[in-house]
């Protein structure tokens, strides 16, 4: 396998970082379902009967499809499914916004209340991140402990 | 930087890729269930919103009617709560999380959370309930915050009859240069 220049650690760094966030708001989601429920709930798009589905199946997903992404065979698919729960929750966000709605995203916690434009931004860099990893997911997290220049 | 990519074609791809998110949510939909099933305080599977929730906590009935009979919220300014509480007792409490009073509160206020109003309360109704009819001030983190409101219906209906909000709440009190007490570990 050739491996030009830096690239491999750009999409290796990418990789770590992008996991680190997802499984880091996971692991916190998991802690307080009760505060998640309530934030999911503030996007008034769910019946009451999707709010807990939703509450309690979305931190594990994030925290698998985290580790996923550390994984060389499901990197790609775990990109494309992080990059579906971004694109998801973008479009939520947008339409709290349009409607005037005050949301708790509660991406990292119950309180972690933020401006709406600033989420949509935070998410949009994000879900770049995860493009970025779908369209690159070749190279192996081993590779870092190989000799990393082209000798082409 | 695509050099290791398999030649596969991208609609192959996009379908394994498919199957793998549909997997991934239906396994993180049983093992959700599971991790709730075994907590202490299982999320109920129908949602009830922030304030059905406290005031069932609290004890209400048809907590519909509840919300429907509450006076309007009285609300009380930092100057006006300092003026009342250096003539005569006051009880302060904090509706933010526990992990916000730790960091700092206003000096005596008691912490009530609203996200664990129905225990919390249980630990402090000796002190609370010797006198149902003492003023009693409300606060939260700030003026948007609800949790305040909401701590203080659920007091309303166990009985409390003089029970305030106080304006702008934390925010408020620190920029009015309010003193900051430490929880103690």
């Amino acid at each position: 396998m050739k491996i030009r220049g830096l690239g491999w650690l750009a999409v290796l760094v990418v990789r770590f970082l992008t996991a680190a966030v997802f499984l880091y708001a996971g692991i916190i989601k998991v802690t307080d379902p009760s505060s998640f429920a309530d934030s999911v709930a503030s996007f008034r798009v769910l019946s009451p009967v999707f709010v807990p589905l939703v509450a309690l199946s979305l931190p594990p997903l994030e925290c698998g499809l985290g580790l996923a992404l550390l994984s060389d065979r499901w990197a790609r698919s775990a990109a494309f499914s992080l990059s579906l729960l971004t694109l998801i929750f973008l479009v939520a966000l947008v339409q709290a916004y349009l409607r005037g709605l005050e949301v708790d995203c509660g991406c990292f916690g119950g309180s972690s209340s933020a401006e709406t434009w600033l989420l949509v931004v935070r998410n949009i860099a994000i879900f770049a991140a995860l493009i970025f990893l779908y369209r690159n997911p070749a190279f192996p997290i081993r590779a870092c402990s190989r000799h990393a220049v082209d000798r082409g | 930087m695509r050099d290791s990519i398999p030649s596969q074609s991208f609609a192959v791809h996009l379908r394994k890729d498919l199957l793998f998110f549909v997997f991934a949510v239906g396994a993180s939909l049983v093992v959700g269930s599971v991790i709730n099933i075994l907590r202490p305080n299982p999320l109920p599977l129908r949602y009830e919103g922030k304030e059905a929730r406290i005031l069932r906590e609290a004890g209400a009935g048809d907590t519909r009617k509840i919300s429907e009979g509450l006076a309007p919220v009285r609300e009380m300014s930092v100057e006006e709560y300092l003026t009342l509480r250096s003539r005569g007792a006051v009880t302060v409490l904090d509706a933010r999380p526990e992990i916000f009073h730790r960091l700092g509160h206003i000096p005596g206020a008691w912490s009530l959370p609203r996200d664990t109003f129905g225990e919390s309360y249980e630990a402090m109704r000796d002190h609370l309930e010797r006198d149902k009819d003492a003023l009693i001030v409300v606060y939260c983190a700030s003026q948007t915050c609800k949790d305040g409101e909401l701590v203080r219906n659920a007091l309303i209906t166990k009985g409390f009859r003089r029970v305030a909000i106080l304006m702008g709440g934390w925010d408020a009190w620190i920029r009015s240069g309010g003193k900051k007490e430490v929880a103690t570990p």
